[in-house]
Order: structure tokens, then C-alpha cells, then sequence
């Protein structure tokens, strides 16, 4: 496994990280972000969303647990903030076989079995609060080339 | 006019869902008609409302056999919120079978059902266990196993009122295989 961190500046760069992400993502994915509330997971969440033209766009699913938006690929947000931890996504049909065709992004993932190894399918993001407008932000992941072209492309190191 | 007695089957566990209907004349053998392939949209009473169009075809339905997974989240809980409300409507028993017994009785030799976007439950004939999807054979399709697993239903639905695996309440899914819990056991709720 992989890890690039950096720091993000304002919802600026917060958008720009969530487009070269989406860029590099492919069908069966997922997008595990962790992070304190008010990390910004949600928005990163939804910048990715709008850089896959997701419709509806990506709100924080806090109280509905999961939404499904169209857009250039399906795209599911997971929020497991209110799951019972250890919980298994399998249990709760938050993990589903139509997910191949799509990306799931999962906030508050250490709340439930996702199993130790990232999958070559997985990037694992790690926001974390800094000061007012800078986030800290470090990104794994079982593919070495995807790891170092959005390190490249947004400035991580 | 008074037809022959039959069974509505229904299973979503391999991810497209079963809806048929078996003719249950004693003696006979066991002759099933799949209805039409339900979409997610319109879920399974279209193909139903087609295998039983008339009042004289419901009435004869006298049991309702449901596979409760493992599975596919989705289609085994499709199938289920139309086999719980049916049998209750039509008032008859409504009996559960786990639909990797049914798979492993229908295919003959290794098989899988899906679960999730990552895992696969591989059925053997020695039992079922959780696998990564890339280790186990697709899922069968109901064109290559539909008959055969519909058969397999029934005659795991004989066996279970046979045993008098009788267990009146909800119906309980079977989920999904050790070591993750394997709760719920066959049979009949009514």
C-alpha cells in the first residue's frame, strides 16, 4: 500500500482534489473517507460527485445512510456515522452486486467490516481538520500508479 | 371450474428474480412454468398477475415456497415482501427454503450465489462458504438453472412440511454463510 498526504486550502482545492479523483476511477470502486466531523468529508464527497455529473447532487446522507445518483458512472454514497460499529455492509445492503457498475463512497468506513487489505479498487482518504480553511489529507491505496497520478495531479507529496 | 392445486415459487438469491408456478397433483411429476423476468421497476406481480390471471388460478394456489438466500440483498428481500403478502392474502402456508440447498440440488456441482459487489457465497456440495467473487464461478443464470432450481424449491418445501420444520412468524433470511452468521432456518410460517 501507497500513501501520498498534503494540505488542501479552501473549497477550492477541495474541488480540485474531488476531479482528479473522479478521473481515476473506474466501475466497482470505492472511496473510503475518514476524517473528525467537519473534516470536510462530505464535501470532497461531493466534489467528487460533481465531477461525475452526479444528479442528483451529493448532500450528506447522514440520516438516510445511503443515495444512489446517476451521472458518468452510479455512483453510491454510503454514510456510516449512525451505523452500530463493526456493523457488515453485506448485512445491511450497503454493499450490493449492482455496486460493479459503479462507485461507492463510503464516509465513516471504519465503522463497519471492510476488511484489512485495500483492494486495488480502494482509495483510502484521511481528511483532518488543520486550521479554518487548511485541511491535512492523506490518500492510499492498493494501486501504486493511481496513488502517484493524484499525488501529481493535486499537489500531494 | 376447479384447477389442480400448484405452488407460487418465488427467489431473488440469484439476483434475477424466480417467479413460478408447480403443479402439485399427487403422483405427478413436478412441472414448473417460469413467469415472465420481473424488473426492478415493477418487481415480481406482473409476472405473477401473467402465471395466475384469473380468480379461478389464484384459488388454486395452496402453498407459497420462498428461498430465503443467501443472496442477493435485493432480490432475496423482493421476493420476500411478495411471498409474505400474497400468503397472507390467499391465507396459505407460506414456506421458506434456503436457496443454497436449492442451488447445490439444482446445479450438481459447484456454484455460487452473489453477495455483494465483492464476495460470492461459493455452494459446494460439501457446504457453502463466503469467497471473493474472482474465486468463484458466475452466478447461474435462471435461462441455464431456472426449471431445475425451481424443482429443487419444491421438493426442499416437501422435505421441510415433511420434517414438520413448521415455524409460525416472520421469515427469516438466511444470511449469509459462516463466519459471518448463518441465521434463519427453513421452514413454514404461516
Amino acid at each position: 500500500m501507497i500513501t501520498r498526504s498534503g494540505e488542501l486550502h479552501g473549497l477550492v482545492s477541495t474541488a480540485a482534489l474531488g476531479r482528479v479523483i473522479a478521473d481515476v476511477l473506474r466501475p466497482g470502486d470505492r472511496v473510503l473517507l475518514q476524517g473528525e466531523m467537519g473534516a470536510g468529508k462530505t464535501t470532497l464527497a461531493r466534489a467528487i460527485g460533481n465531477a461525475l455529473l452526479a444528479e442528483p447532487p451529493l448532500t450528506s446522507p447522514t440520516f438516510i445512510i445511503a443515495s444512489v445518483h446517476q451521472g458518468r458512472l452510479p455512483i453510491w454514497h454510503i454514510d456510516a456515522y449512525r451505523i452500530p460499529e463493526t456493523s457488515d455492509p453485506l448485512a445491511l445492503g450497503l454493499d450490493q452486486e449492482e455496486q460493479v457498475k459503479g462507485v461507492t463512497i463510503i464516509e465513516w468506513p471504519e465503522r463497519l467490516q471492510m476488511g484489512d487489505e485495500l483492494g486495488s479498487g480502494d482509495l483510502l482518504v484521511r481528511l483532518d481538520y488543520d486550521e479554518a480553511e487548511t485541511r491535512r489529507v492523506a490518500i492510499s491505496g492498493g494501486d501504486t500508479n493511481r496513488i502517484e497520478r493524484i499525488a501529481r495531479e493535486s499537489g500531494l507529496q | 371450474m376447479s384447477l389442480a392445486p400448484c405452488a407460487l415459487l418465488l427467489d431473488g438469491a440469484l439476483g434475477e428474480l424466480l417467479v413460478a408456478r408447480a403443479s402439485l397433483r399427487p403422483g405427478d411429476d413436478i412441472e414448473v412454468t417460469q413467469g415472465l423476468r420481473p424488473d426492478r421497476v415493477h418487481g415480481p406481480l406482473p409476472a405473477i398477475d401473467a402465471l395466475f390471471p384469473t380468480p379461478e388460478h389464484r384459488a388454486a394456489i395452496t402453498v407459497v415456497i420462498l428461498g430465503v438466500g443467501p443472496g442477493s440483498y435485493t432480490g432475496v428481500r423482493s421476493a420476500a415482501s411478495a411471498a409474505i403478502g400474497l400468503a397472507r392474502a390467499l391465507n396459505v402456508p407460506l414456506v421458506s427454503v434456503a436457496s443454497d440447498d436449492a442451488l447445490r440440488l439444482a446445479s450438481g456441482r459447484d456454484a455460487a450465489l452473489p453477495l455483494g459487489a465483492r464476495e460470492s457465497l461459493l455452494v459446494a456440495a460439501d457446504g457453502s462458504r463466503i469467497v471473493a467473487s474472482h474465486e468463484a464461478p458466475a452466478p447461474p443464470t435462471l435461462d441455464a438453472v431456472g426449471d431445475r432450481y425451481a424443482q429443487a424449491l419444491v421438493k426442499l418445501a416437501g422435505r421441510a412440511l415433511h420434517e414438520s420444520k413448521a415455524a409460525p412468524g416472520e421469515v427469516h433470511m438466511r444470511y449469509p454463510a459462516p463466519p459471518r452468521g448463518l441465521g434463519g432456518a427453513p421452514g413454514v410460517n404461516k
